[in-house]
Order: structure tokens, then sequence, then C-alpha cells
């Protein structure tokens, strides 16, 4: 902005500049001009020329417009002008030899009352108009020049500016999402901790229970077998959830082989048929050619199984339908439901740890399922379907990978 | 002049360069010298009735000119209105007409007040053939290409 103030002053100095030594230099001009005329005519009517029609034989100049002879009472005796019947002369004009301009349509005209005494004593006035068209248009390509430049400048600043704006807004959002991204990395290393100090603490307890139940199992009469076998089996639950806690909180170790998506998705739906045997939501199965993978089949098995469960589960009607097609990165595979669909706000969390929107979830399920996706190098992402339900996207690379 | 010249010489040389380069070329000078002109001082109003309409030579007999006699209203004296010239007025005109016009007049006319008009009142509408300072309208200039100017 301030090297747009600056331009601006610069250039209108510059122009009053130019303007003002123009304007002198066609005074100067003018005058010239005016004299020599003067002692010209001066010469002729001493020479005994009658003032009628004098005029006539000093029109040759091209940048005088108009030129007259006045007598010593103002009346125009002889003139002459470059357009019809254009004399702008008028008795309240300036009198002296100081030069004026007026206005025209043919551009500014510089004026000017010359007096003239004769050899005789008879006195006369040299009525003379210069263009000052040149100047004119010198002060108009520079208004243009001037123009040009400023509004070059003027987007040449918006645009720097915008880009400085651009640039301080992305690192704003960057600094931002990093903040965040920093906060939610100190939330899940709280929760590792307190949850590895609390799987730690309850594992000795369960050990001395299961041992006891173990103990009591061996000793009690046969009427409490049931009972205990429940008990038992209980403990077990409860330790499993345990190791499932402890584990899911470890970094992933991939155990990478080739292998082929249809394979993975074929066992994906063996093992849901069963889980939902009286569910009327088929799965279907796309893929455009046989899509090979290199990674770790039981984990991408466990991440698939877990994102086509939750289809399941959000389908009443229709089926859950699985595309899968190259990418540029690899392979791209898109889980489509037929469900309610998901919460905007929903969309943003639903991979955090402990994050469920199910009354009977952990919230543990999806955030496997990125854990597993991110340490293949992979994205995943879920996003409501225009007709409803949910589409979930999980990009891969490819067997090179 | 020559202490002039002999003080500026240079200022005047390249003041001659300066205006040689930018000199109008449309209207030569010389030999357009016709025997009136726009007389800002001698402007005035009138109005009558149209009973003549003629086309004359004028100005270097470059295009004919339209000229209106004009009966006055009151005083019944004949005016005759230099107009403009005949393809650039571009209203029609009928004897019988009843006109306003402000113009300027000029020379004892032979039984005639000659007038050159600078505006037209006809039928309603004005139209401007010379500016206020009497630069005929037709010659267009860099700031006037429109046209015939006219005005309610």
């Amino acid at each position: 902005m301030g090297v747009l103030l600056l331009f601006l002053i610069l250039s209108f100095l510059n122009r009053a500049f130019i303007r003002q030594k123009a304007d002198q230099l066609a005074r100067e001009q003018l005058l010239a001009s005016a004299a020599i005329l003067s002692v010209s005519i001066q010469h002729s009517l001493d020479d005994g020329s009658r003032p009628e029609g004098l005029i006539g034989r000093y029109g040759g100049e091209e940048n005088i417009y108009f030129m007259a002879l006045l007598n010593d009472r103002d009346e125009v005796i002889d003139w002459t002008s470059r357009f019809e019947g254009y004399l702008p002369f008028s008795r309240r004009s300036p009198a002296g030899e100081e030069a004026w301009t007026i206005d025209s349509p043919a551009g500014t005209i510089l004026n000017i009352l010359k007096p003239i005494t004769g050899k005789s004593g008879a006195r006369y006035s040299l009525y003379l108009g210069y263009s000052l068209s040149g100047l004119d248009d010198m002060v108009a390509h520079s208004r243009t020049n001037f123009i040009l430049l400023f509004s070059a400048l003027s987007v040449v600043g918006l645009l720097f500016f915008f880009g400085i704006y651009t640039m301080h807004r992305n690192s704003l959002a960057r600094a931002e999402e990093a903040m965040a991204e920093k906060k939610e990395k100190e939330r899940f290393k709280a929760i590792s901790g307190f949850t590895a100090g609390v799987s730690h603490e309850i594992k000795n307890p369960l050990n001395s229970l299961s041992l006891l139940f173990e103990y009591l199992s061996r000793r009690a009469p046969g009427e409490l077998q049931a009972d205990l076998d429940l008990g038992r089996d209980e403990i077990q639950k409860i330790a499993r959830i345990v190791d499932v806690f402890s584990e899911e909180l470890k970094p992933l170790a991939l155990n990478r082989t080739a292998g082929r998506l249809n394979d993975i998705v074929n066992d994906v739906q063996k093992s849901l048929a069963a889980e939902f045997r009286g569910k009327n939501a088929p799965i279907r199965y796309f893929e455009k050619k046989p899509l090979a993978f290199n990674g770790d089949r039981n984990l991408l098995e466990q991440a698939f199984k877990n994102i086509v469960k939750n289809s399941l589960e959000a389908t009443s009607q229709g089926a859950v339908e699985i595309e899968a097609e190259p990418s540029e990165r690899g392979i791209v595979v898109r889980i489509k439901d037929t469900g309610a669909g998901i919460a905007s706000e929903d969309v943003e969390r639903i991979f955090e740890p402990f994050y469920s929107t199910k009354t009977t979830g952990m919230g543990i399920g999806l955030y496997l399922v990125k854990k597993i996706i991110d340490a293949h190098g992979g994205s995943i992402r879920v996003e409501n379907r225009a007709g409803g339900g949910t589409m979930t996207t999980v990009e891969l690379p490819g067997e090179d990978a | 002049m020559e202490s002039l010249l002999r003080a500026k010489p240079i200022a005047v040389l390249a003041a001659a360069l300066f205006f040689a380069a930018f000199a109008p070329a449309e209207y030569p000078l010389s030999g357009q010298t016709p025997p009136h002109f726009y007389n800002v001082d001698k402007e005035t109003r009138i109005e009558g009735t149209v009973q003549d309409i003629l086309m004359e030579p004028r100005y270097e007999a470059r295009a004919p000119f339209l000229v209106v006699i004009l009966e006055e209203k009151d005083t019944r004296r004949k005016i005759s209105v230099e107009v403009s010239p005949a393809w650039f007025f571009k209203e029609d005109i009928h004897k019988g007409e009843r006109l306003r016009v402000v113009g300027s007049v000029y020379g004892p006319g032979e039984g005639l007040v000659n007038v050159i008009a600078r505006e037209v009142q006809c039928r309603g509408r004005t139209i401007t053939v010379r500016d206020k300072r009497g630069f005929p309208t037709w010659s267009g200039g860099r700031r006037n290409r429109g046209g015939q100017g006219t005005g309610a």
C-alpha cells in the first residue's frame, strides 16, 4: 500500500511537472510566433499595405488555429481560422500580452493579444490562437500510462498481499492442526499410560482369582461346578479384554506378504456370514480386475472385517457393497452401506480411540482400522453418501509398496 | 523579439519542434478568410417563421451550407440564419415553421439581418451546431466525434 501511495504521489508530481514545463514551452513558442508575426505585420503596414487582407499572407503555421488583426477599437479588421466562422475573440478577453487558454472541442487553445504600433502611430493588435493539442495528447497519454501502471501495480500488490495472506492462513491452519495433533497424542499417551497401568494392576488379581477358581473347582461339590465354571469364564473374558487393550495400544509390527484383495474379502465375508446369519443384508464385492497388495494379511483382514461389520450393523435394508479398483497410489476400496449415515461432528472423531457412536462399542474398532491402514502407508476416510448411508474409502499402496 | 530569441533560442527551437510534431493536419489555415465569424459579443436570440430554405456556398465552398430565411415574429424583419453544412443538419425544416435561434449577428446585410446560428430550436428539439464560443460542432475535434448535438 505504501509503495502504491508513493507511486501515486511521484506520478502526480511528475505529471504536474511535465504539464507545467510543456505549458511554459508552449507559451514561449506562442510569444515567439506572435513577436515574429507582429514585426512582419508592422513592416507590411509601414510599407503601406492595407490592414484588410494582410492576415491571409501569414496563415501558414500549422499549429495556429486562428489569427486576427484588430484596430484600436478592438474591432476585427481581418482574420482567418482553421474552423468555419470560429474566432473566439471577445472584448471581455484579457488585455495585455499575457497569454490565456480557452477550451474547445479541438483541445485547449492558447490565446494572446499582441499590440502593434505602425510608423504612422496607428495602433493595432494581433490576436493569435495556438493549438495545445500536442500538450493535451501528451497529458492524455501520460494519464493513460499512469492508469495502466497504477492498475498493474495494484494487481501485483493485491496478488502479493493475497499470497502473503494465503501463506499466513495456511501456516495458521497447519499450526492449529499440529496443536490438535499434539493434544491428541498427549491425550492418547495419558490414556495409554493409564490403560497399561490398569491392565497391569488388574492382571495380578485376575491371575489370583483364576487360580482360586481352579482350586475351588477341584474341591467344590458337583452342584456348584456350573457356577464355578461360569465365574472362571467371566474372569477369562475380563483377562482377554485387558489383553486386547494392552495389545492394541502397542505399535504395530507388520508381517508383509504379497496377496490378493479378493482373498481377504472372501474371508471377511465368510467370517461375518456366521455372525450375521439372520440378517437380510448381503455383502457384494466388485473388482474390475484382480488386485494385489503387499501387506500384513491378518491385520488387513481385521481392518476390513471391522469396516464391513460396522456397515452391516448400520444396514437394515439393502446390501453392503465393496468396490475395488486400481488407483494412482495402488488400490482404492469403497465400502458402501445404506444405513442412516453419520453426523458431521462424528466424521471428525470417528477414528479416535475410545470414541464410539454405538451404545455397545468401546471405540476401539475403527481406531484400530486406521492404525492398521496408516501402518501400511494408506489412508481412510468416511463420508455420507448422497442417497443415504455412508461410504468408507480405503486407499492402500499397491504390490510394489 | 530579437532579445527573446537571443535569450531563449534553445527553448524556442525545442518548442517549434515539439509543436511541429503534434500539430493538427485536418484543416489548412490559409485561404479560409470568410467575411464573417461567430462574434461572441454579438450573440442574440431570435424567433421567427421560416420563409425560405437555401443551400449556399460558404467558407471556401467546402460544402453547401443550410441557410434559413426567417421573418421575425414581432418586427416582421427578414433574418438570414446560417445554420451548418447541409449534410450535418438532419432535422427537416419546412416553410411556415416557427424556429427559435441563438446566434451571432454579423455584418450589414442588404435588407437582411445576418445571423450565424449556435442553437436552433425546432418542434421542441434543440440542435446545437456550435459551442458557446462558436466552435463548429461538425468540425468534430478530438472531444466531439458524436455528430450533431441535440437537446430536448
